[in-house]
């Protein structure tokens, strides 16, 4: 059986950075990925990073403007943490070798951002995701940092309330195996494909938000769906919101601007005004000029001539609100720690608090490297209280039986795919910008009907080796047990707040709802509590 | 849109023989190549195995080989490869095939990858803050690296498919990345590294690695530019790899003195004079040799016309280098 110290479960921004971090404090750490790291989500985060530079902006004003942005609902000790550190590990990103664009002095470059009170986006073109994964990447490999690639966990081994370790099934061969360790970093990345169309590649499907979930910590603001306001093409596809700041327009079929370029609206509000345009929505980059679009956006020129037949420079990018990303996920301190001992979360499927009911764009990737740092470093400090475990042959054993038992089902007329469809248009269609009581009765209903059908469907396909229908079956799982969360804290929360909209209650109601909601699972259905918003001081 | 899709399938579970499977699929006119792989999966045949992620063309992990030619399948549209009705969808070449149309990149591209030590050492002294560094020289390594690993470059490249130790064309762009950045403080080490034999000094020119590139990055150009920085910086090939040092030396005496190459002489220097078993290991080529007066006397070599001119130019070109 493997034993690292540290086990860290994704290989993404964050993964990559927690695991760079657990190495630096001198521990045994290993990667373990559901894609090789290089084919992560993180690959498409095109805005950029946030960090106050310079006498002219500061830490306190970028805590301003996230606090802002998340309405009412970020945790202040989280927010200061990161607006404070973030400033450091973009300059130690650029020492490792981040490409990011340089302005006239040869120093960081800054674009500006929706929502942000000044240009405070450090960049590498619209491909700053790519460019960090890129990074992280070469110098987990110069640390020569194990990887365990195309490994999916299943489950982890939580015993008296420490964790232990986890159960992973390897993609290629279809064997079970236990991994044991003194603490696991769950850096799984997002959920997006519980939405169809979204932004979110094939991999976000909430596996450690339902791992965690399953292991009875709380998925925290749930509710809270963020819209990208460029999406374009029928694909997965957005461009980076970059493109407003640096003068792109968005107009109206007519050629007219829907909104001016130094009025850079927040996504939730543009989302909004974006959807109830009947006759759709263009991003012009005429005004930019060749040169200026080769340096700046170097993805999308490619990939709108590619897949929308669009040069940009000489036409408008037809564009679209979709959905992008769960903000909420696995509760946490400031360290990624969760309330089991020796499982630490970061990155997309992480809820250190920062982005309350709406995130700044930027913010994202930004949490992901500050916070994967830190969940790496205190997950190293474990190894000090807990050596690394032993995981019982009788565990694996049981989670044998347990994969046995899901080929052993009779074969369905339906299948997992049928059911993840079904799923990603009713969260879409009733759970999605706009929202209210009846729609989303119909989602819980849809929901619970799902759960029922996933109880019972079979595999048509008993292969061993990458069987992706088996790998569906899994993902399916955790979409479904997002979804209900997800439904659960829509329901609940009767107000409209950041990225929540409810057409039947459109007002914020600070008194009764300026809390955060805690969906925790039960085998009988979900639960929901709620915890008060640290505050704090405004800074 | 109907399109008939031919399959390369693949299963080592079940014992078969690779094959290729016919699927009829329609789909709509705006359908990509993976939305017919994701229809025939989803809807036909539940075991047909490929990778796909991003959806975007922008993580690589859907390269295939799509009617004959390297591409990725998340942003090509069917519409514009299908050819009388037709898309033929294989595994990319020369490539150990795990199961239908996925394949083995840890020999072919990671461990490659990994060889050209593609990690920036912050250049000493390192400052407080950011690098200053001006963008134009930035400009171009981004670019470097917005490669997407997708492989395709090494799928086309000539030597490759002859000579699995070429480190080739990905992995060499993967290396201007780290050789241009202006922050990196390992230089001359990696252009010392890439200068071996595997390296830049294997590529035969054919440009095709240039044609391969989904992303129009030109790796060969990029190869040929950090091989010219080798050159720049005086790093010769193989000065790790004494044998290929005595080789080159050997050569330049040779043209040096007669103003050609003296074969014999070549021979027993790039092995080393002391070498014994070196020298031994040429005896059966000899041998074979010298009845068919092939086996040129080393040494007694005599002057091509116009040698005391060669040797003015290498003396010439020496004193410049020095």
């Amino acid at each position: 059986m493997p034993k690292y110290d540290v086990l860290i479960v994704g290989g993404g921004v964050a993964g990559l950075r927690a695991a760079l971090a657990a190495r630096q404090a001198g521990v045994q750490v290993a990667l373990l990925s559901k894609t090789h790291p290089l084919r992560s989500h993180s690959a498409t985060s095109s805005d950029g990073l946030n960090a106050a530079f310079g006498k002219d902006d500061s830490w306190q004003q970028h805590a301003q403007d996230t606090v802002r942005a998340g309405a009412g609902l970020c945790d202040q000790a989280a927010v200061e943490e990161m607006c404070r550190a973030a400033s450091d590990d973009i300059i130690q990103l650029d020492h490792i070798g981040v490409p990011f664009n340089r302005n006239a002095e040869g120093k960081l470059d800054r674009w500006a951002l929706g929502g942000h009170t000044s240009p405070r986006t450090a960049f590498s073109a619209d491909m700053t995701g790519h460019a960090v994964l890129n990074t992280l990447y070469e110098q987990c490999i110069r640390e020569e940092i194990p990887s365990h690639e195309e490994w999916l966990v299943t489950s982890l081994v939580v015993e008296d309330g420490i964790c232990r370790g986890a159960l992973a099934l390897e993609l290629g061969t279809g064997n079970l195996a236990a991994f044991g360790a003194s603490a696991v970093v769950l850096a799984t990345g997002g959920a997006g494909r519980v939405y169809a169309p979204s932004t979110a590649s094939q991999s976000c499907c909430g596996d450690g938000m339902r791992l965690a979930y399953r292991a009875g910590l709380g998925l925290r603001d749930m509710e809270m769906v963020q819209y990208h306001p460029l999406g374009f093409c029928e694909r997965a596809a957005f461009a980076s919101e970059g493109a407003l700041g640096e003068g792109a327009t968005l107009c109206n079929p007519d050629g007219q601007p829907i909104l001016q370029t130094d009025d850079l609206t927040l996504r939730d509000a543009l989302c909004r005004s974006l959807a109830s345009a009947e006759d759709g929505a263009t991003l012009d980059f005429r005004s930019i000029g060749k040169e200026r679009i080769g340096a700046r956006f170097l993805y999308l020129e490619r990939a709108a001539n590619e897949m929308a037949g669009i040069s940009l420079d000489t036409a408008p990018l037809p564009v679209m609100p979709r959905m992008h990303r769960v903000l909420g996920g696995i509760q946490t301190d400031t360290n990624g720690a969760t309330a089991v001992s020796g499982l630490f979360a970061a990155g997309e499927c992480a809820s250190p608090g920062v982005h309350g009911a709406n995130a700044l764009a930027g913010n994202a990737l930004t949490a992901s490297v500050v916070f994967g740092r830190r969940a790496g470093s205190a997950a190293a400090a474990q190894v000090s209280i807990v050596a690394p475990q032993t995981i019982a042959d009788s565990t694996l054993e049981d989670a044998r039986l347990a994969l046995a038992a899901i080929f052993s089902r009779p074969a369905s007329e339906d299948t997992v795919v049928a059911i993840q469809r079904a799923l990603a248009s009713a969260m879409a269609e009733y759970v999605g910008l706009v929202r209210d009581a009846a729609g989303l009765r119909e989602a819980a209903g849809c929901v619970a009907d799902l759960q029922t059908r996933y109880a019972q469907v079979g595999l048509r396909h008993h292969g061993k080796m990458y069987n992706h229908e088996l790998l569906t079956f899994y993902e399916l799982g955790a979409l479904l047990d997002v979804a209900e969360a997800i439904v659960t804290a829509a329901q609940e929360r009767q107000e409209s707040r950041g990225v929540h909209h409810r057409s039947d209650f459109p007002a914020t109601n600070d008194a009764e709802w300026q809390h955060h909601s805690l969906v925790t699972y039960g085998p009988a259905g979900p639960s929901l509590t709620t915890s008060p918003v640290n505050a704090g001081q405004s800074a | 849109m109907e399109t008939t899709f031919k399959v390369y399938r693949f299963d080592p579970e079940n014992g078969s023989k690779p094959d290729f499977a016919t699927y009829q699929v329609d789909l709509p006119d705006s359908a990509t190549v993976m939305d017919g792989l994701r229809h025939i999966r989803d809807e036909q045949d539940p075991s047909l195995a490929f990778r796909a992620s991003c959806e975007r063309g922008s993580c690589g992990d859907c390269a295939l080989r799509i009617n004959k030619k390297g591409r990725l399948g998340c942003t090509l549209k069917i519409a514009k490869t299908v050819k009388n009705g037709v898309v033929t969808v294989e595994p990319i070449r020369n490539i150990p095939v795990l199961k239908d149309l996925v394949y083995d990149l840890e020999g072919f591209l990671w461990k490659k990858i990994k060889s050209v030590q593609p990690w920036i050492t912050p250049r000493e002294p390192e400052p407080k803050g950011e690098y200053v560094v001006a963008e134009e020289q930035l400009a171009e390594v981004r670019k470097a690296m917005s490669c997407v690993m997708c492989g395709l470059c090494d799928e086309g490249c000539a030597v490759i498919k002859i000579d699995k130790d070429f480190v080739g064309p990905a992995a060499l762009t993967k290396a201007y990345r780290a050789v241009f950045d202006p922050r990196d403080g390992q230089h001359n080490e990696r252009l010392t590294l890439v200068s071996e034999p595997g390296g830049v000094w294997d590529c035969t020119h054919c440009f095709e690695a240039n044609g391969h590139c989904p992303l129009n990055l030109e790796p060969t150009d990029r190869l040929f530019e950090v091989r010219d920085e080798a050159i720049r910086q005086g790093i010769r090939s193989g000065t790790r790899n004494p044998k290929v040092q005595r080789h080159y030396d050997s050569f330049l005496n040779s043209v040096k003195r007669s103003g050609w190459l003296d074969e014999g002489r070549l021979a027993i220097e790039s092995e080393g004079l002391t070498n014994i078993a070196g020298l031994a290991k040429l005896l059966p080529t000899v041998i074979r040799a010298i009845p068919k007066g092939k086996a040129p006397l080393p040494y007694f070599h005599h002057k091509r016309p116009g040698a005391e001119a060669i040797r003015r130019i290498i003396d010439k070109a020496q004193r410049s280098e020095a």
